[in-house]
Formats: C-alpha cells, structure tokens, sequence
C-alpha cells in the first residue's frame, strides 16, 4: 500500500488537513467549470506541490498517473468512434458491416477536454490521498458530523485492511512456494482456499477484537483521540491566491 | 480494411484486460451534473443500509467488528487477481460474494466504504464519481445476486447453480450500469443514448463476460468450502439476514 505509506510520511503530513482537503476540493471544481488549458494548469500545479512541496518522489506520482490509463483511452476511443451518416464530415471514417463508423472533429474536441480533466481531477484526488492520511479524513467527516456508525465502520475497516492483506499475502507466498499457482485447475482451487480461509480467519479476528473490547468496558463507541492540528493562515491565504489566480486566467483565455 | 479491423480488435484485446480492473468509472470523468445525480440516486439506499445495519448492531454489538472485518474483506478481494478462463488475470469484485454472505443492505454502506479506500489507497475510482461507482457495484450488484440467490434457492434449484449465476449476472449487472451511466452522461452525435449505450456494452463485454464466468466459479467454489469448514459460522452470519439460509 504505497499511497497509504506516502500519506504518513509526506513533507505536508503536519499541514492541517483542512487545508489539503479544501485545496484538493476547489481546484476540482474549477476543473469541472472550465476547459483544456486551465486543466492542463491544475494538473502542473499538482504535480509542483506533490513533488516540490510534499516530496513525494515524481516517478511514483507519475507511475500513479498511468494507473488510470486504460480506463480514460478505451473510454474515450468508444466515444470518439460514431456512426457517421455523412462522410464528407468524418476526419477519419472506415467501413465496418456496411456501417459507416467515423472520428468527427466534434468528436476529438469533447474527447481532449475529457481527457485533460480527467487527469486533472485525478491529480487533485493523488494530491489529496498521498499528502493526507485516511485517519485524518475520517477525523475531519466527523467534523461535519456524518453518522458515527458510518464514520466507526470507516475506522474498523481502515485497520482490517492491512491486517488481512498481511494475512492474504502470507496465504498466497505459501501457496505459490507449493505450486499451488501452477495450472488454472490449481489457481482456482488455490484462490478459493485463500479467499475461504481469510473469510474465516476475518470471522474469527472480529469475535476476538470484541472480545478484547469488552474486557476494557467497550459499549458501543470506539474512542480515539485524534492529532491536533492548527491551522496556518499563511497556508490559507495561498490556497485562496492559487484559486483567484486559476480562475482569472480561465476567464481571460475563455475570451 | 479487413487488415484494419483485426489490427484494431488485436488491440483492443491487448489493452482490453488491463480494464477489467478499472470497471469503476475513474476520476472527473463524468460531467459535475452526473456526479451529482448519481450521489443523490446512491444516498437513499446507504442510509437505509445504515439504519438497518444500525438496529442489528443495537441488537448484537458484535455484528458491528464483523461488518468491519467485512468491509476489509471486500476490499482484499478485489485487490486479489483471478486467473480469467481467457487466460489472462483479472480481479473479482466480490459483489456477489457480499451479497450472499451479508445481504444486500449491508452491502450497500460496505460498497461505499470500500470504494473510497480503493480510491484513497490504491487509486482506483475517485471521490466524484463515488456515487455513480456505488450505484453499480454496491446497490445495483449486490441487490440483483441477492434476489437471484434467493429466487434459485426459492425455485429449488441446486446451491451451486444459485451461488454461480448469482455471482456472474450480479457482474453483469454491474458493467451493464457501468455503460449505462456513461453512455447516459455522454450520448453519441448520431444515434444519442442508444449507440453510446451499445458502444461501452460492446467494448467492456470483451473483458467483462469472461471475468464474470471466472467469479462465478471463484464464488461457487468459495461458498463450497466455507460451507464444508465453517458452517456454524455462516448459519450465525445469518443474523443479518434473518430468514435467508445460506447452506
């Protein structure tokens, strides 16, 4: 879990996480209000802050970057090739079962918007997720008072996590070391013996963990004292300064 | 132009795998306006997931580190590769198994919770199209594999064929969502809704029908062994679905 271990061990790891929070979300919007050029600005801008301020290594950032990919090219390829009725209109059209299929330049116009803010609210949510812990996401939601069932399932879940990738792993090592990967047959008897003993052992760990609970007066509310943070004004006066200076140039290069 | 188009589908197949992983629609890829409504479609059926799920736990405390442990367990699942019957490698979603082991309402919130930490830990989805991704793989799924099961069970039909066609039209369904909420957000030039509609079935079919076949056994195989090992565990799991047996 590479992201998760960037998020505690990031140069922005004491910044409020309000402040990341808000800058992560605003520019998103401005992402979804203007076109092309301003998005190809955020995706910069969270590249500089990523890298520069939170140095986070970019080969990581630009691995991450490329998770997305066959997702937006398959998508966008599947919207960018139509039924095209008049040829004359296609810029590239070709023939398949005797229908006309076709790329038109509306087509490529929606498409390089599409791409560019996908890749620019995709860098505001790696901005978010490799400079702010999850605990500290959950901390702020509870500010805004979600429901604490919710928030407490947020947490437990959180935790089980690495505790039963640890133990997936563990199963998988032991079983490839046992030819246990070797044949399709195997793979999916493997699998299956993996996925049904980690079924049991999360079965078993929750019966535990309450167990555990209980013997320390456990009734009904987990309690956990979170970070405290301050907020820094400095840090506030630049976010809302990157933000006017996003928007003002949108606006200008719209004209 | 034959040339052509076997160039193409030879492409599309190479990268077509890699998608599999990536049902989940990603990143600011949906206009704000789809965004939105798909938040405001998924919002009724999680908080009537976390009102149910609330009076369980107010009746046994203990349900609420099981569902804990289950969200994990969901989440492990899909960061697992499943060898494909096509012979490449793709991840099960679980949508099925979730179903039938916590019920669909559980599944709903744990849905929900899975996909923002598959967002916030392994980049996959994102925060604005969280909605839309709920809607197809944590309502939409899991409620059709539950009612499937059921009706199987309820038909008499054999455990194994419920589990399987549970698990593989539950992942149908899911894609099927997946290209409705896509081609409705971004309809074609000529032909609207419906040739989009037909375009995104036709390219994540390619993927997404065998990776289906391949849960489907996965989860029947799965529900076997669970049954031979720990059946008093599945009979108590039950206490979230009062009258569904799973064995």
């Amino acid at each position: 879990m590479l992201i998760d271990s960037y998020s505690y061990t990031n140069r922005m790891y004491n910044v409020h996480p309000v402040e990341k929070l808000l800058f992560a979300f605003l520019t998103m919007i401005l992402c979804f209000k203007f076109d092309a050029y301003t998005n190809i600005a955020v995706i910069i801008l969270m590249f500089v802050v990523t890298v520069f301020k939170a140095k986070i290594p970019a080969k990581v950032y630009i691995k991450l970057m490329l998770i997305p990919y066959s997702f937006l090219i398959i998508s966008i390829l599947t919207l960018v090739i139509n039924v095209v009725e008049d040829k004359s209109i296609a810029l590239v059209s070709f023939n398949i079962f005797g229908i006309t299929l076709g790329i038109t330049a509306k087509g490529v116009s929606t498409a390089i918007i599409l791409f560019f803010r996908a890749l620019a609210v995709v860098s505001c949510l790696y901005f978010l997720a490799l400079t702010t812990p999850v605990v500290d996401i959950i901390n702020v939601l509870k500010k805004f008072k979600f429901p604490s069932l919710f928030l407490e399932l947020l947490q437990l879940i959180y935790r089980f996590i690495f505790v039963l990738i640890q133990a997936a792993d563990d199963i998988y090592i032991s079983q490839d070391s046992r030819l246990g990967y070797a044949t399709l047959k195997n793979s999916y008897r493997s699998l299956g013996f993996l996925i049904s003993s980690l079924f049991i052992k999360s079965y078993k760990d929750s019966q535990d963990l309450y167990v555990a609970l209980e013997a320390r007066g456990y009734n009904g509310e987990l309690k956990v004292i979170g970070k405290d943070y301050k907020f820094c004004y400095k840090n506030i006066i630049f976010i809302i300064l990157i933000e006017l200076i996003l928007i003002s140039i949108s606006m200008l290069l719209r004209r | 132009m034959k040339k052509w188009m076997l160039l193409t589908a030879f492409a599309l197949l190479l990268i077509a795998p890699q998608i599999a992983y990536s049902m989940h629609i990603m990143e600011g890829f949906l206009p704000l306006k789809w965004c939105i409504i798909w938040d405001a479609a998924s919002l009724p059926f999680v908080v009537v997931g976390l009102i149910t799920i609330n009076k369980k736990v107010k009746e046994n405390p203990k349900l609420k580190m099981l569902l804990g442990f289950a969200g994990a367990f969901a989440f492990v699942l899909s960061a697992l590769k499943i060898p494909s019957v096509t012979g490449s490698c793709s991840h099960p979603t679980g949508v099925g198994l979730g179903a039938i082991l916590f019920g669909p309402f559980a599944m709903s919130v744990l849905g929900l919770i899975v996909l923002l930490f598959q967002a916030l830990l392994l980049a996959h989805g994102g925060i604005t199209t969280l909605g839309a991704n709920t809607f197809s793989m944590a309502i939409v799924g899991p409620i059709a594999s539950y009612y499937i099961f059921k009706g199987i069970k309820k038909a008499g039909g054999p455990n194994w064929l419920a589990v399987f066609l549970a698990a593989s039209i539950g992942d149908l369904l899911t894609y099927v969502t997946t290209s409705f909420q896509l081609a409705i957000a971004f309809p074609a030039e000529v032909g609207g809704f419906t040739a989009s509609f037909l375009k995104f079935m036709g390219i994540f079919a390619v993927t997404q029908v065998p990776l289906a076949i391949s849960e489907g056994l996965l989860t029947v195989l799965v529900i076997n062994m669970l049954s031979a090992y720990s059946k008093e565990e599945l009979i108590e799991l039950n206490v979230l679905e009062e009258e569904g047996k799973v064995v």
